[in-house]
Parts: structure tokens; sequence; C-alpha cells
């Protein structure tokens, strides 16, 4: 993409400008969690949400993400099929892919290191969301289980108090801890790794 | 802005970039540090480009920029990148050059107004500075690029 003001080109992925005038800066990424509408309007009871009352409107369409695409199959590296779902997290120029299906069959949480930074990672498979926190909270390091009472909380170990999936402490005496987010988001695999080619794949077991 | 547009988005780009906080000029990204700039898939796949599509009823807020400047697509402006030996080559009968129209200024309904939505459709959802907006991912996939102010922070929302 380019801006119009210095025509610069930016890498839609993260945010970097590649050619023109501001050639080496980066924006900063922010959370943007993909999320079924059910849940994020229950979590946020007074978000606002993109008319569709466009000169486009007749132009937007349901598709099918993470759907094996033969025409797609020709992307990426084969570590994994092309159309698998990860989610993608980046810290400090390291890149790992953690495959949907393996959060699954942990429970949807994982708790790993990327570049020596203790990171979690979640996929709530009904609210279709996934994202990557710091598990470093107030000088600590956190280890994050499933809650066995919400599925779309986390707990940690140690004090047993609960996250939601916006990383804000739900428990009592926790309130206003938050954890802190790591640019991260839900890839087809295919455009993860064409774009990371040296990126890591988490491995189960 | 010129992409090549395949069935499906050739990524999910639902990855948010802000900009520099309110106040400043978007043109400065509020981080800068040196980063090794990488050859990017947009550059590596886009075509040579045809003349400025129809006008496009969205009107933006930078007309005032484009107007009057000659057409200039991605890769005009951007010399053929060194490839990743991993980035494929696209099929040429599946090479389709299309615009695609990036949002300015969007307008948000409330929730309750958003009859055109159900549950389990996906939303690229955002908190930022106490508000909370969605951006169907109906709408991203056709758009990818929205360009929004949220409570004084300009955003960039890409799919």
């Amino acid at each position: 993409m380019q801006d119009r003001e210095t025509r610069t080109i930016w890498a839609h992925l993260d945010g970097r400008a590649t050619r023109g005038p501001l050639q080496g800066q980066r924006m900063k990424i922010i959370a943007l969690p993909q999320m079924t509408w059910g849940e994020w309007k229950r979590a946020h009871k007074d978000t606002l949400v993109l008319s569709n009352n466009t000169t486009f409107k007749n132009q937007y369409r349901r598709f099918p993400i993470g759907d094996f695409d033969p025409r797609e199959a020709l992307y990426g590296d084969k570590r994994l099929p092309a159309n698998a779902l990860v989610v993608g997290v980046e810290v400090n120029g390291q890149y790992k892919a953690y495959p949907v299906d393996a959060l699954s069959k942990a429970a949807g949480i994982l708790n790993d290191e990327i570049n020596s930074l203790p990171i979690v990672v979640f996929f709530d498979a009904s609210a279709k969301t996934g994202l990557a926190y710091s598990r470093v909270v107030g000088g600590k390091v956190l280890e994050f289980a499933p809650s066995e009472t919400n599925a779309s909380q986390l707990k940690d170990k140690a004090t047993g108090n609960l996250w939601d999936l916006q990383g804000r402490c739900v428990s009592q005496g926790c309130e206003g801890a938050s954890l802190q987010f790591i640019p991260s988001f839900i890839s087809e695999w295919y455009g993860w790794s064409a774009y990371h080619p040296d990126t890591a794949l988490y491995q189960i077991g | 802005m010129y992409y090549i547009r395949v069935k499906k988005p050739l990524w999910l780009f639902f990855l948010l970039l802000a900009v520099a906080c309110g106040g400043e000029s978007s043109l400065t990204p509020q981080t800068s540090p040196a980063q090794t700039p990488t050859p990017t898939i947009a550059a590596t796949l886009t075509l040579s480009g045809r003349g400025p599509s129809e006008a496009s009823p969205e009107r933006s807020p930078y007309s005032d920029v484009v107007e009057g400047s000659s057409p200039t697509t991605i890769a005009s402006t951007s010399p053929p990148s060194p490839t990743p030996t991993l980035l494929p080559t696209l099929d040429p009968a599946y090479k389709r050059q299309t615009q695609f129209v990036p949002l300015y200024s969007p307008t948000f309904v409330k929730a309750g107004d958003a009859s055109y939505l159900r549950d389990d459709d996906l939303v690229l959802g955002l908190e930022l500075n106490g508000e909370a907006r969605a951006y169907p991912v109906m709408m991203m996939w056709y758009h990818h690029i929205a360009n929004d102010m949220v409570q004084g922070s300009p955003v960039l929302i890409t799919y």
C-alpha cells in the first residue's frame, strides 16, 4: 500500500515502509483481534460497527477462511497446508506461527517463549479469536491454563486469577491489571510463511 | 493503488497499524526503529499498472494531493525487490490486476442497528482510547484498507 502524502510504499503485514521517503520507518502494531460479531458485541456492548451503507454495499461477501483453496496451495512452505490457520506472533523481529490445530489440542492455550520473552498464545474456537500476550506481569512471569469455568478465559496458575480474551484480569483483587499485547494475528499459513520465510513453527510435543 | 486481487485475499491482513498520535501529522509514524526493509509481497506481486481507475465514489480527504498528479502504481515506484525463495510465481491465468478501494472517513452504526451482520460473522475488533469499533471481515475483504480516526488517534486497518 502507498500513502498519498509521500508515496511511500508500506507493507500491509507488518507496517514497514519499504520504499520511498519514509523507508525504514514502521507503524506501531496494535491489537485487532478477529472475532465473531456475537462475541465482540457481547464483550463490548457499546461498540460501534462499520456501516455497510457505502457505494460498495452489494460487493460485500461472506467467504470461508482457512478452507482449502487449490489455487492457494501453490503458496508458502510445505510445513503446513497452505490454508491452515495459524496465530502468527512477532517478538523483536523473530516470528513464530502457532497452528490453530495445535492450540486446540492444548485446550486453546500455549505458554511459550520467543526471543527470550515469555508469551501466552490462545485460540478460542467458539469465538474464532486468537492472539498473543506477554506473560510478564508486574515483573513476574505467569503461566496460564484454561479456566475450568469459562472457555473464553485464561487462568494464571500461580494466583488462580482469571483473564479475559482482551487480556484484562477479571478476578477480584486484580481489577485494572492487563496483559501486554504482543504483535500477533490470525493468518492463513501461506501468507504468513511467504512473508516471513524464516518463521519458526510451533511443533506439538 | 493497485494490487492483485485473488478470489480470497492473498493475506489475512488483519493487523492494525496505528500511525502517529493525535496532533501529529500522520506522515510521521510514531516509532521508527532502523529496520532493514523487507522485500514485500505487495511489491513483488504487483504488475505494471494501468491508468487511474474510474473515479472512486469515495471521496478522499487527500484528494487535493492526488488530483493533478500523474498515475502512479506501486510497481512504478517500486523497483523489483529480491524475491524470497519461497515466494511462488503467480499462475498467469490467475493474475488479474484490480484496484481496490480503501475506505476513508468510514461511518459507523450502533451494534443494534447492524442488521446486516449475523452473530457468527467475523469482525476485526478494536479498542482504543476507551472506544470499541468493529470492522466486518466481509467489508474489509473488499476494501482491504480503512483509514480511520478513533478519538483523535489516526489508525489504519488492513486486511
